[in-house]
């Protein structure tokens, strides 16, 4: 709480700090501090002005008090002079005497008048009509009284002066002091405000001479001129008013404000005016110098704002980051490059904290970077700009990663590089690569990797003059160990056989898993090709040493098929195939050896093409047909029966037979179509037969393995059945050992099906395969077929005998009968029915034969005596 | 005639001035000092500065004192029409203010053209208008140029 409120205090001191919000601030007293001054110094004007109009009042009143005084002086001077002129000289020499002396006022300004006691004007000058002035109040005034000073009248005119004057007048005395006249001195009002200046008193001030009686002698304000009245109006803020002694007048002036504050007043506007333009200057000023720190302000915020968002993101970052700078050399070439800045993750990739990293160079950092190429790198991006990118393995200890992506770009007079550890990704890479090259079980190269090996080895022996045996391995049997003891023995199988190949092979040398149960082994050879074939020789017998699998011995034994490089092809794909032909060989030989590649063997594989491709088309063109061998009682020599057997008259290869295209049709799977029309034709053939009148027969009809699995076979039975017409018991169908022994459980309830319909089976090859005696039992079977190869040496070999004995023993035990094929002796027949056979079948009798031959044989009764 | 136009264009007098004016035309006067004195020419305002009171001095440094006719004479009034170009009326502002303040006084005042003539003729440092008809040797007319 206590750091928050920190926080927040500093955060306002920061702000007051910013210029953008100081200024207006610092502005503000500015301005008030403007203003102050201003109506300071316009108080003090005011004060000045007012001081000096109150001085140059009072020095424009002694003034006006001097030149009044004089004035009146001079009057007084003059009436005084003229009294003593008339009473020297009488009224009428009086003043040509004082003119003849020059003594009188200048007749322009002054006129002078002597009156004598009767109010008469007897003498003046300038000359005037001479008049009365009896009832004057200033005659009066000096009839009645002697002051024995000057008297001054208001104004008045009269007839002999048409203008109005001022009369000053004084008492003239004849000898006894009695009264005897006046002597006037007459003045224009306008003579005592003469002084009036516009320069001074402006053009409303007032200037003039006051009576003490109150009444006005002469009072001149602007241009106006103005006597006689009383001043009622109080005399004014700036006016003064002076007593004149002893002759009862009052000087006055007044000053009229508005004037004399009008300098003040236009100095005061002055001054707002100054004031008011120093301020919006100021204001202007303030405004645009906050502006542009306001944008500065903003602009570093934005920056900051930039800055953490760069600072947070690069910190979160998984990447490292390194800032650059450039540091040149006094040539200008690029030498070193400081770090400047750098991110948590580049920490963690460097060991060193950041403050550290910040004072090394790259080259102080990994002085291996001036010979790595790393530095080169670098300013080979500075020269060329833009973002670079690439991965490399690093070599250097001091970024603790092995595998590196790294991105640099160039930014001005430096760079950023964002570094990655991709060591992870790496390793993932480098194990998907090998998941990819290897056989998961094994472990040893699958299909692709061998190809690019024996690429790069067909390449090498090009150069080298070598050569390379390719070696097609498939294993004898394999089928039958997965089959019988399950996929895990197989796989452990594989696997045992795996190291033992590997085992055998020298350095230079290597083994593949192809797939299934194919390997293939790659042998270079430097000199002649057979100075291999000790180590396939090797290969052969370890893989026939017996393997513990599941508590069981088993032994396999494997075919090998070789095509040597250069003689049997010139690339990787020639050569596999050869061997592969090779090998097909080998297993046609027997199986347990090993073929080398002969040109012969291309050709039955093109045989093999050829017929592949006509079997497609084959059953569409009617190209087969059945041949029936009759099969006989060994104690009734009667024929009961017939195999049918398939034949496939090629249209430029002839008459085919089956162990040439069954497989093929096997493998093809044209096989169930072509079971079929067998199963079918053989059907409507009994049919025919028995429709013809002949004795009823049973037909037999061989099912291949792929026919027997398939889903549908009963249900083909049925209908073939169904659509001959034919009784079930004229059917029987052959089923291999094989065939059954695969899925034991699934074989029998499919024969249990077949024999509900009351369709007869029978087991063929009886004693080739892997048979358990003990299912044996459980077959829903009706009859045993003792295997040719077992009937061939009978009489000759008493180990074959002995098995056919057995098998004739084991069958009657079980209740079933037994069948002899492939008789073709006398001798071979002769065995069988002493040994209890039940019927037989082989050329001994007859061959197979087409259905009308059959059927002629069948009505032949010398033949049924055989 | 044309003269006196071009005055009242200068000077904008009043109609009655210029009507007096007219009549005063046949009043010919003639400005004069002591046959002694050694002025014989002046410009029309260094005339009009010494009966002004405008200065005491003659342009030569010799002191001069000016004499006027009474108030009121034709001949007074065509001078300082002429030479001062004021009418009576301006002529008493002008002395009023010049008397009241203090700063000079107007020329003595003469009854006629023949006691002035024979001030002048006495004293050489006076200066005075007369009639053309009261000229007589005893002073000298000086050239009054405009």
């Amino acid at each position: 709480m206590n750091t928050r409120q920190e926080t927040v205090r500093a955060r306002w001191l920061r702000r007051g700090l910013d210029t953008h919000v100081s200024l207006p601030l610092f502005a503000l007293l500015l301005l008030v501090a403007i203003w102050v001054v201003t109506f300071h110094e316009i108080d003090a004007e005011r004060e000045h002005a007012q001081e000096a109009a109150t001085d140059s009042l009072h020095e424009m009143l002694g003034t006006y008090e001097a030149q009044v005084a004089r004035s009146l002086d001079g009057i007084d001077q003059t009436l005084r002079m003229l009294k003593y002129a008339v009473e020297r000289k009488g009224a009428l020499g009086a003043l040509p005497e004082l003119g003849r002396e020059g003594l009188l006022p200048p007749g322009v300004l002054f006129v002078v008048s002597i009156v004598d006691r009767n109010g008469m004007t007897v003498a003046s000058n300038p000359k005037a009509v001479p008049i009365s002035v009896a009832d004057q109040h200033y005659f009066r005034f000096h009839a009645e009284r002697d002051t024995g000073a000057t008297y001054v009248s208001p104004a008045t005119r009269d007839a002999a002066n048409s203008e109005w004057h001022l009369h000053f007048t004084r008492r003239l005395d004849d000898d006894s002091g009695n009264f005897a006249g006046i002597v006037i001195v007459e003045a224009d009002p306008a003579y005592f405000t003469s002084s009036y200046e516009r320069s001074r008193l402006g053009e409303r001030g007032t200037l003039g001479l006051v009576g003490a009686d109150g009444i006005v002698r002469a009072l001149r304000t602007g241009d106006k001129m103005s006597f006689g009245q009383r001043l009622d109006a109080g005399i004014g803020k700036y006016s003064g008013m002076r007593e004149l002694h002893g002759i009862g007048l009052n000087v006055l002036i007044g000053l009229d404000e508005t004037e004399l504050m009008a300098g003040f007043e236009r100095q005061r506007n002055e001054k707002m005016w100054e004031a008011a333009i120093l301020s919006g200057a100021l204001l202007v000023f303030t405004g645009l110098l906050w502006l542009w720190s306001w944008q500065g302000a903003r602009h570093r915020a934005h920056m900051r704002r930039a800055q953490e968002t760069y600072a947070a993101a690069s910190a979160a970052s998984l990447d490292a980051f390194f800032v650059m700078r450039e540091m040149r050399n006094v040539a200008g070439g690029i030498v070193d490059f400081k770090i400047v800045d750098a991110n948590v993750r580049a920490e963690k990739m460097t060991g060193f904290s950041k403050d550290k990293l910040c004072s090394k160079t790259l080259c102080g950092l990994m002085p291996q970077a001036r010979e790595n190429g790393m530095l080169e790198h670098l300013v080979e991006v500075m020269r060329v700009g833009g973002v670079h990118e690439q991965e490399w393995q690093s070599n250097v200890p001091q970024l603790r990663a092995k595998w590196l992506h790294q991105q640099v770009v160039a930014v001005e007079g430096g760079l950023v590089a964002i570094v990655r550890d991709i060591s992870e990704r790496k390793l993932a890479e480098e194990s998907m690569l090998h998941l990819a090259h290897h056989d998961t079980l094994t472990g040893l190269p699958n299909r692709s990797l061998i190809s690019d090996r024996l690429d790069l080895t067909i390449a090498q022996a090009q150069r080298s003059g070598g050569s390379v045996l390719v070696a097609f391995i498939d294993l004898d049997g394999f089928k039958l160990v997965n089959d019988g003891l399950g996929h895990n023995a197989g796989d452990e199988l594989l696997k045992v056989v795996a190291e033992r190949m590997a085992g055998c092979l020298r350095a230079c040398d290597t083994v593949g898993r192809f797939g299934g149960d194919e390997f293939v082994l790659l042998l270079t050879e430097p000199g002649s090709a057979v100075d291999a074939a000790p180590v396939l020789e090797r290969v052969r017998e370890a893989v026939l040493q017996s393997i513990s699998l599941c508590g069981q011995e088993v032994q396999v034994s494997c075919s090998i098929g070789v095509a040597v490089y250069p003689s049997d092809g010139g690339d990787a794909e020639t050569l596999l195939m050869n061997a592969d032909a090779a090998m097909y060989r080998a297993k046609e030989k027997g199986k347990n050896n090993c073929q080398f590649y002969t040109r012969e063997m291309n050709a039955s594989i093109e045989e093999k093409l050829v017929l592949l491709e006509g079997l497609r088309s084959a059953l569409d063109e009617g190209q087969f047909r059945l041949v029936y061998q009759p099969k006989v009682d060994l104690h009734s020599g009667r024929v009961f029966g017939v195999e049918a057997l398939v034949r496939w008259d090629h249209p430029e290869h002839g008459v085919i037979g089956p162990d040439r295209f069954i497989p093929l049709a096997e493998e093809s799977g044209m096989i169930v179509a072509l079971g079929e029309w067998i199963l079918r034709s053989a059907c409507a053939q009994n049919k025919a037969w028995q429709n013809a009148g002949l004795q009823p027969l049973c037909v037999s009809v061989n099912v291949s393995p792929r026919q027997f699995e398939e889903a549908r076979l009963v249900e083909r039975v049925q209908q073939a059945l169904d659509d001959s017409g034919l009784a079930p018991q004229w059917l029987e169908l052959e089923v291999t050992e094989g065939v059954i022994m695969r899925d034991l459980q699934q074989a029998v309830a499919k024969m249990a099906q077949v024999r509900a319909m009351g369709v007869s089976l029978s087991i063929d090859d009886f004693g080739t395969g892997y048979s358990s005696l003990s299912a044996l039992k459980s077959f829903p079977i009706s009859t045993l077929k003792i295997d040719k190869s077992f009937v061939r040496d009978l009489g000759r070999s008493s180990g074959d005998e002995a098995i056919a004995s057995s098998i004739i023993g084991l069958a009657h035990r079980l209740r079933l009968r037994v069948i002899a094929e492939g008789v073709e002796t006398e001798q071979q027949r002769s065995f069988l029915r002493e040994n209890g056979c039940d019927e037989m079948q082989g050329y001994l009798f007859s061959r197979p034969l087409p259905p009308q031959q059959l059927a002629a044989l069948l009505r032949a009764p010398t033949v049924r005596a055989a | 005639m044309l003269t006196l136009f071009s005055f009242f264009r200068l000077w904008l007098l009043p109609a009655c001035v210029l009507l007096w004016s007219g009549m005063a035309a046949a009043a010919d006067y003639v400005v004069i000092v002591s046959a002694r004195s050694p002025v014989t020419a002046l410009r029309a305002e260094q005339v009009a500065a010494i009966f002004l009171a405008q200065t005491g001095y003659f342009p030569g440094g010799e002191e001069a004192v000016a004499l006027d006719l009474p108030v009121g004479s034709p001949l007074r009034d065509a001078f300082y029409y002429k030479v001062a170009a004021r009418s009576p009326a301006l002529m008493k502002a002008y002395w009023t203010k010049m008397v009241f303040t203090g700063r000079g006084q107007p020329p003595r005042e003469l009854p006629s053209s023949a006691a002035v003539r024979r001030m002048v003729a006495d004293n050489p440092a006076m200066i005075a208008y007369i009639d053309r008809s009261a000229l007589d040797a005893s002073v000298k007319a000086i050239q009054v140029t405009p």
